[in-house]
């Protein structure tokens, strides 16, 4: 059994004036512990939307969401329940999600139960998991830089001793050196704690770099999911395709990335037959009318496509 | 003869604390047709450095050196002049689409206010250019376009508008800062197709300020790394990123993923932050942080000489060869 498990999810959302949006439309993904599951897609794709699902910050329209076996709904948060706390997230920006007038100790402390002393103990071990010097804590969040708030965000998670944490956009806007250190982090984190990280990212080759599985979504539903580096080599959904041709290389090769045309559809009015079809360079007659479910491929392959087994995969 | 010829510019910004030096000593020129790729860790100074040419830096701010801008410098120019100057032959682009377009302006008001202001088109004439200009930058269905509002695009239609403006008057250069952070990356490779394409037929001079080096790799023709307000390495696009010679552009480059490195291994991060501005440590700003510091990098500031191929800041050049 996977630690976090998501079944056919599905998240509608109220439109201002009327109407729903279903910005998740039946989407599965599984998380273990000292596993790296990557989710990327493009914006409006629905990613962060199921890792709010995930977490039972946004109430799901259908299917299931289970921790540790459990259900996971959505409450307030008052009654959230006390399992819960072993599934963490981690937000985009730290500068928002942290509070600017506590220092960096008391909000990692939040989590921890305990004397003072064993508090203050546990929070400079802490510390030392992702690499902050100890000397941190006395200090307010504006006096860090983008990616040691990002490790005070993460130190506040690791409090709570979890077994998952779903982390959204974890190193956007930060710089390259920064991402780098966080990547590791990341890396050791599953890999020393034991702990399951559901990584959501628009940053293709930190992905590619820390996932052991990742997830390719488009338009509220799974177009792919594999193994990282399998799926990298041959990608057999051609939005995975386009998503990696358009990664810059930086090899000093002058070579522009490919541009994928068009942009996300409305969910509001999903294209029928197969949602990528509008923007797919391989379409034919039958995925203008049928939509392709997500069907295995050998080695632990899955794609929504009518021309995934035709590629030899595996 | 170069668009623009920057030579030794100095940016000091006040602070509460007195004046920081921002920018110390910065040299760079770009040709027509040509991108100039400006990389750096943010604080680099990469941004105040162009602000700095256009008039745009706070009250009380000081600017010296020169930046000649065909043939005119920049900085000693008088204000009017540069206003006529600035918004028509050289124009810029910001990051965020969402606040350099004006929300409550249609985008047709946007982008003919603009040419009629400089170009002393009227109404009529002012309106055919819009749609000429949207068209220029693949926006789908121009004539409705231009009686939309920003919100009714998506980041990276807003981008093309956003650029599209900014050409609005056949500019000579366009300093792009940062155009495609916001971006997903299938969209910034249709902004990059679009500045490499507009260089190439319009003969537009680019500077493309960046973190990411992926993006610089891919449209420029030459770099410039930025570090602490100075340039420490600037050549060939290909030279100084398939061989890179400052310990700072090698550091940058080892801390990507790179698709053929084995995920085993960890990658490998600088050590240490970049100084903040205004507590600079003495000789290279870089040596800190720098595995090769030899004794005079704590005491000199390495200038910017030619090094073969390139010019390069560092005198122990352990990367040579």
């Amino acid at each position: 059994m996977s630690a976090l498990e998501l079944r056919d999810v599905v998240v509608d959302y109220d439109r201002r004036g009327g109407g729903t949006v279903r910005a998740v439309a039946g989407a599965s993904l599984a998380v273990e512990r000292g596993r790296i599951v990557g989710l990327v897609g493009e914006s409006g794709c629905g990613k962060s939307t199921l890792a709010r699902a995930a977490v039972g910050l946004v109430p799901v329209a259908g299917g299931t969401v289970e921790f540790e076996g459990k259900a996971v709904t959505a409450l307030s948060r008052r009654a959230r329940p006390a399992d819960l706390v072993r599934l963490q997230l981690v937000f985009q920006n730290p500068y928002s999600s942290l509070n600017p007038r506590r220092t960096a100790g008391s909000q990692i402390a939040d989590g921890l139960k305990g004397t003072r002393t064993a508090r203050t103990a546990r929070v400079r071990e802490l510390c030392e998991v992702v690499g902050l010097p100890t000397t941190v804590t006395s200090r307010y969040p504006h006096e860090f830089s983008g990616g040691q708030r990002q490790r005070i965000a993460i130190a506040r998670a690791l409090a709570s001793s979890p077994t998952v944490i779903v982390l959204d956009e974890p190193l956007a806007s930060l710089d390259a050196s920064a991402q780098a250190q966080l990547a590791n982090l990341l890396a050791n984190l599953a890999r020393d704690l034991d702990v399951g990280l559901l990584l959501i990212s628009h940053d293709l080759a930190i992905v590619r770099h820390v996932a052991d599985e990742v997830s390719v979504m488009y338009l509220g539903k799974m177009a792919e999911t594999g193994p990282t580096l399998a799926l990298w080599t041959k990608p057999a959904h051609p939005y995975s395709e386009a998503l990696i041709a358009a990664v810059p290389r930086p090899d000093g090769g002058g070579f522009l990335p490919e541009s994928l045309p068009g942009e996300v559809p409305d969910p509001a009015h999903p294209p029928a037959g197969c949602r990528f079809h509008p923007r797919c360079p391989y379409v034919f007659d039958r995925c203008l009318v049928e939509e392709p479910p997500l069907d295995p491929l050998p080695n632990d392959r899955f794609a929504a496509c009518w021309l995934a087994a035709s590629k030899g995969l595996g | 003869m170069s668009v623009l010829e920057v030579e030794s510019l100095h940016v000091q910004l006040p602070t509460p604390n007195g004046d920081v030096t921002i920018v110390d000593g910065v040299d760079y020129a770009v040709e027509a047709g040509e991108v100039l790729g400006v990389a750096g860790e943010s604080g680099s100074g990469k941004t105040i450095s162009m602000l700095a040419l256009l008039g745009l830096l706070p009250e009380r701010s000081t600017v010296q050196g020169t930046a000649r801008f065909e043939g005119r410098d920049l900085i000693t120019m008088p204000r009017r002049e540069l206003r006529d100057i600035a918004g028509r032959d050289l124009a810029m682009v910001f990051q965020d689409p969402f606040t350099s377009l004006h929300p409550m302006l249609s985008v047709g008001k946007q982008l003919t206010e603009h040419v009629r202001r400089h170009l002393h088109l009227d109404r009529a004439a002012a309106d055919r250019r819009a749609v000429e200009l949207l068209e220029d930058v693949r926006i789908p269905d121009p004539e409705a376009a231009l009686r939309a509002f920003p919100h009714h695009f998506s980041g990276g239609m807003r981008q093309r508008i956003a650029i599209a403006i900014a050409l609005a008057c056949r500019p000579k250069l366009l300093i792009a800062d940062e155009p495609t952070t916001a971006l997903d990356v299938t969209v910034q490779a249709g902004i990059l197709r679009l500045l490499d394409r507009l260089r190439r037929e319009h003969e537009l001079a680019v500077i493309l300020i960046t973190h990411d080096l992926g993006v610089l790799s891919s449209i420029a023709d030459r770099v410039s790394i930025f570090y602490a307000g100075r340039v420490v390495e600037s050549g060939a696009r290909e030279a100084v990123l398939t061989h890179p010679r400052h310990p700072y552009t090698r550091a940058l480059l080892d801390a990507l993923p790179h698709p053929e490195v084995s995920k085993e291994r960890p990658l490998v991060a600088i050590g240490g932050s970049p100084p903040a501005p205004g507590r600079l440590p003495s000789g290279c700003a870089f040596n800190p942080r720098c595995a090769h510091a030899v004794e005079t990098c704590r005491t000199d500031v390495p200038p910017l000489v030619v090094a073969g191929d390139r010019r390069l800041a560092c005198p122990v050049d352990p990367f040579a060869g």
